[in-house]
């Protein structure tokens, strides 16, 4: 009885596979000699089958639609406004919209012929207002329309 | 009855350890909510049971499972397609219990500390306090109850893992994920509390062998 002392307190470690090779082995040698350990082992092993064939609880039976309601009433409020839904484009997107932009500012306002502002002899304005379209974002473009002012005369 | 327990077993306890259904989940994770509702109707059991396991009290473990699954949907796109289903849900299932607690009850001890340094603490409960004698429970041959209601008296770390495990069908590796303890942990609360339910359950042990 004094050498199941030091083996009871490793029967549930045992029974649960709790146990390293060496210690496995010296239990099933005690087991193999000792009727009472032996017995205990079966006991613990006989409680693991209880715990299996153990019901789960059931859960109340309206969880899903009480779930279904919140769900769907989060989904409500979650609608993105348009500007979020943007920033939710994949990164590459990004990248070829920026280009495209680029591409399109470049072919509306570079100027395509590169003659000069007012041509020798001719007069400025019609060329300005042939123009006007082109130079409507040259920043001197103002200024250049109160000078011809002024030099046409009021 | 047998036949019905049989099938309920098998759709619901044993071993369900695969994931849900990945299309079913990549609906899911899409926004759609009926899709969700068919991840939850494969789940609430097990989940169930497991809040359960911790709270003790049925409405309440019905309302964090709600919470859960609510933390769950809106978690659903952060699911790595390469991590496990069941573990990522019981965490989550996890950190709704914990954070209640936080709000209810400051001086609660968290579940790791609760058995002490030697992982052998015993519940102060014991069946004999309950008024329940050994002779009426094996003359009613109500096993279930006298089962679940020596799960309920043990300690929380113990009854946790002998729900995952006996329960759902959980291995330890699994278990130690969710409750992130090493396994060689998980299988010394499972012994230890195998043996508290050993010495509890005796009269029925005893009926068993008289059988």
């Amino acid at each position: 009885m004094k050498n199941c002392d030091s083996f009871q307190g490793k029967l549930g470690a045992y029974v649960v596979g709790g146990l390293d090779q060496a210690e496995r082995e010296a239990v099933q040698r005690h087991l193999a000699t000792c009727r009472h350990c032996a017995a205990e082992v079966q006991a613990l092993e006989q409680v693991g089958r209880m715990l299996d064939e153990m019901e789960p609880a059931e859960p109340p039976p309206f969880m899903w639609s009480r779930l279904r309601q919140e769900l769907l009433a989060q989904q409500a409020s979650n609608v993105r406004p348009w500007w979020k839904a943007f920033w939710a484009w994949p990164r590459p997107l990004y990248l070829g919209l920026a280009t495209a932009l680029v591409v399109l500012a470049l072919v509306f306002f570079l100027p395509t012929e590169s003659e000069p502002v007012v041509a020798e002899g001719t007069s400025p304005a019609p060329y300005v207002a042939r123009h006007h379209l082109a130079a409507w974002n040259d920043p001197l473009h103002d200024k250049v329309l109160a000078g011809l002012w002024l030099a046409e005369g009021p | 009855m047998e036949c019905v327990c049989f099938v309920h077993r098998l759709i619901y306890v044993r071993h369900e350890t695969d994931t849900p259904d990945l299309a079913t989940v990549a609906r899911a994770r899409e926004g759609d909510v009926e899709a969700f509702g068919e991840l939850f109707r494969q789940t609430q059991v097990r989940i169930y049971n497991f809040v359960l396991s911790m709270v003790a009290n049925p409405a309440d473990a019905a309302d964090l499972t709600q919470q859960v699954y609510v933390a769950a949907w809106k978690g659903l796109a952060g699911l790595r397609s390469d991590e496990a289903f069941w573990v990522w849900l019981h965490r989550i299932a996890l950190n709704v219990v914990r954070d209640s607690r936080k709000k209810t009850t400051p001086e609660w001890v968290p579940l790791e500390s609760e058995i002490g340094e030697n992982e052998g603490g015993q519940a102060p409960v014991s069946l004999a306090d309950e008024g329940y004698t050994p002779d009426a429970a094996v003359a009613a041959q109500d096993t279930q109850a006298w089962v679940r209601k020596a799960i309920a008296t043990l300690p929380e770390a113990h009854r946790v893992v002998v729900t995952m495990h006996h329960l759902e069908g959980m291995e330890v590796n699994e278990i130690a994920e969710v409750l992130g303890v090493p396994p060689g942990t998980v299988l010394s609360r499972l012994a230890r509390a195998r043996e508290t339910l050993r010495s509890r359950l005796n009269h029925l042990v005893q009926a068993g062998r008289a059988g």
